[in-house]
């Protein structure tokens, strides 16, 4: 018996533990490795860590459309940069939480074409601290806002909205 | 008094006898004893002698003391550092081929925390290799045809600041 004759769901249950670009190797074994690593259910709920967020644009980009819940957070060195740019992919995120945002990475998230319509839950978590003053936050020198019109056209089924400033 | 014992078939006919909460960690033998009692021996046809025999000695132990959660994804190659025991960490301490019989009989006799450990196991083994690595590690044919395996890397190529 070997691993490759496995049934696809024990071979996906070992994918499991693995993080996103370990996954993405695997897919690239055989092809019967590949239709594991494409099963929607590797890919429901993603919460990957901050040194994960470089392969998370090419995740969403390939695997985006199975995602409903998405937990990113940012910190040290580990940037948002282009990770959140393929989020309109995701067309069944359902809850959406980004932690450690930087004002400019907030503003760059903030972008007129994004619309993910199945969206019901968003919570913000800005890095280090904003001050808040109707829907406006300073970092220093960079200034970035969460208009409320945009969230209404970027996410127009959202339910909850929740915003940590303070740690 | 105590629960009558329960009698567990293998597929090479030898019969075990086993206290029912252990043989019930597996929701398959659960349900098999929910549905028609005790009495009659339980056939499981999917299950060599030795890997049944293992099974339950993992039951066995754990019919107490639950294990923990394995961490999602693994942190460490060493299982341990993931959040298993030093007993579960040796327990799947085994040959590949018995370490891939043991994953399919905890799936066939669907005992969650068995199939998460023997999982977790191969994802130990996998991570930090490359593909020609995994291949070699788990004797996998690249079945794909060049056009395919240009394909995959087309697919997989990112580029950070697309």
């Amino acid at each position: 018996m070997a691993l490759s004759l496995a049934p696809l769901d024990t071979l996906c249950h070992c994918f499991e533990f693995f993080d996103l670009l370990q996954r993405l190797t695997c897919e690239a074994a055989s092809r019967r490795w590949r239709e594991a690593v494409q099963d929607p259910c590797l890919w429901t709920i993603l919460t990957p860590r901050a040194e994960e967020l470089g392969s998370l644009g090419l995740v969403l980009k390939r695997f985006g459309r199975h995602v409903r819940r998405l937990e990113v957070r940012a910190s040290g060195p580990h940037r948002y940069r282009s990770s959140l740019s393929q989020l309109s992919m995701c067309q069944n995120l359902q809850e959406l939480s980004i932690s450690g945002l930087r004002g400019s990475e907030l503003q760059h998230f903030c972008r007129p074409a994004l619309q993910v319509s199945s969206l019901r839950a968003l919570c913000l978590d800005c890095d280090p601290y904003f001050s808040l003053g109707s829907f406006s936050h300073q970092t220093g020198s960079n200034v970035a806002s969460l208009p409320t019109a945009w969230l209404k056209e970027a996410f127009p089924a959202l339910e909850r909205l929740s915003c940590h400033y303070l740690e | 008094m105590a629960a009558e014992m329960l009698k567990l078939k293998s597929s090479q006919g030898e019969i075990f006898e086993v206290e029912p909460e252990v043989a019930c960690m597996s929701t398959l033998i659960k349900n098999m004893v929910d549905d028609s009692g005790t009495d009659e021996e339980i056939p499981l046809p999917n299950v060599k002698t030795a890997i049944l025999s293992k099974v339950i000695d993992y039951c066995k132990f754990h019919k107490d003391s639950p294990p923990e959660d394995i961490q999602k994804p693994l942190k460490s190659t060493n299982l341990i550092e993931c959040g298993v025991s030093h007993w579960d960490d040796e327990y799947v301490n085994i040959e590949q081929e018995v370490l891939f019989e043991l994953i399919l009989a905890a799936n066939y006799l669907d005992i969650k925390s068995l199939l998460d450990l023997t999982c977790a196991k191969v994802a130990s083994m996998i991570k930090g290799k490359n593909t020609e690595e995994i291949r070699k590690q788990f004797n996998i044919v690249n079945d794909f045809t060049p056009e395919e395996e240009a394909q995959v890397r087309e697919e997989n190529r990112w580029c950070e600041d697309a």
